[in-house]
């Protein structure tokens, strides 16, 4: 069986980048969410095996949403997609629970390869 | 990877940005002590950023990412806007926006990007902006 993917980003253009690496390399992408809200509440309902979490959304940020979603469940597998520039913001997201991160702009086998690592 | 596929929903969703971040300057303008319309503007762009980047538009990223520094900077020092700061965005907006349409016809190059925003790189020369 694939695995379950939950993608975050407030971009439609990232969101369809992203879930069409991760499918030509045959996961499932079971939901999208465009703020951070939508991710935790996202995650609750579809328990996806990873988590794709953009960092600045509008509503609740890519970190706070870590926080939260760290909270119901301690072993959630998520992947932060950070901006150059943002090395701070990223550890911040590591402490709070976050597995990983890759930078934008994306090449697919860096996507694909810090997904492996987070899924172990 | 071929990038070209997403060139339609960059425009289609730059634009869209590019459109809020004017309503964003004309809100800022009338109510010059609001914290909101920094901060849309600061997603808004940042948002542009990724996405230019992504697509290999290097003079968009780069012109972005001048006005993301600026932002973070106003929006950090929480101080209204003077009005020359205020046309300036409003002149980076349009310049961005030409930008943008000239990226995706093939014609990044023809971007007249030097003077978009003069002075913007001493404003907000903090390298903190995510």
């Amino acid at each position: 069986m694939s695995h379950t993917v939950l993608v975050c980003d407030d971009a439609i253009f990232m969101r369809t980048m992203i879930t069409d690496i991760l499918a030509q390399a045959g996961f499932e992408v079971v939901g999208e969410a465009e703020t951070g809200t939508q991710a935790v509440e996202k995650y609750r309902q579809l328990k996806p095996d990873l988590v794709t979490m953009d960092i600045v959304m509008p509503d609740m940020g890519g970190i706070d949403a870590v926080r939260e979603i760290v909270k119901q469940d301690p072993d959630a597998k998520i992947l932060m997609c950070s901006a150059m520039g943002q090395q701070a913001l990223v550890v911040e997201a590591i402490q709070a629970g976050a597995k990983d991160f890759v930078v934008k702009p994306f090449q697919p086998s860096r996507v694909l390869e810090a997904v492996q690592r987070v899924l172990g | 990877m071929d990038l070209s596929q997403y060139a339609e929903l960059f425009l289609a969703e730059s634009r869209e940005h590019l459109s809020a971040c004017n309503q964003l300057l004309l809100e800022w303008e009338r109510n010059r002590a609001s914290p909101e319309p920094v901060s849309g503007l600061f997603r808004a762009v940042h948002t542009i950023k990724g996405m230019a980047a992504t697509m290999g538009y290097g003079r968009v990223a780069d012109l972005a990412h001048r006005m993301e520094n600026l932002l973070d900077h106003l929006r950090r020092s929480g101080r209204a806007p003077a009005d020359e700061i205020v046309q300036l965005l409003f002149r980076a907006t349009d310049a961005l926006e030409k930008a943008v349409g000239l990226a995706v016809a093939g014609r990044e190059r023809d971007a007249d990007l030097a003077r978009a925003l003069p002075g913007a790189g001493f404003v907000g020369a903090s390298s903190r902006a995510p």
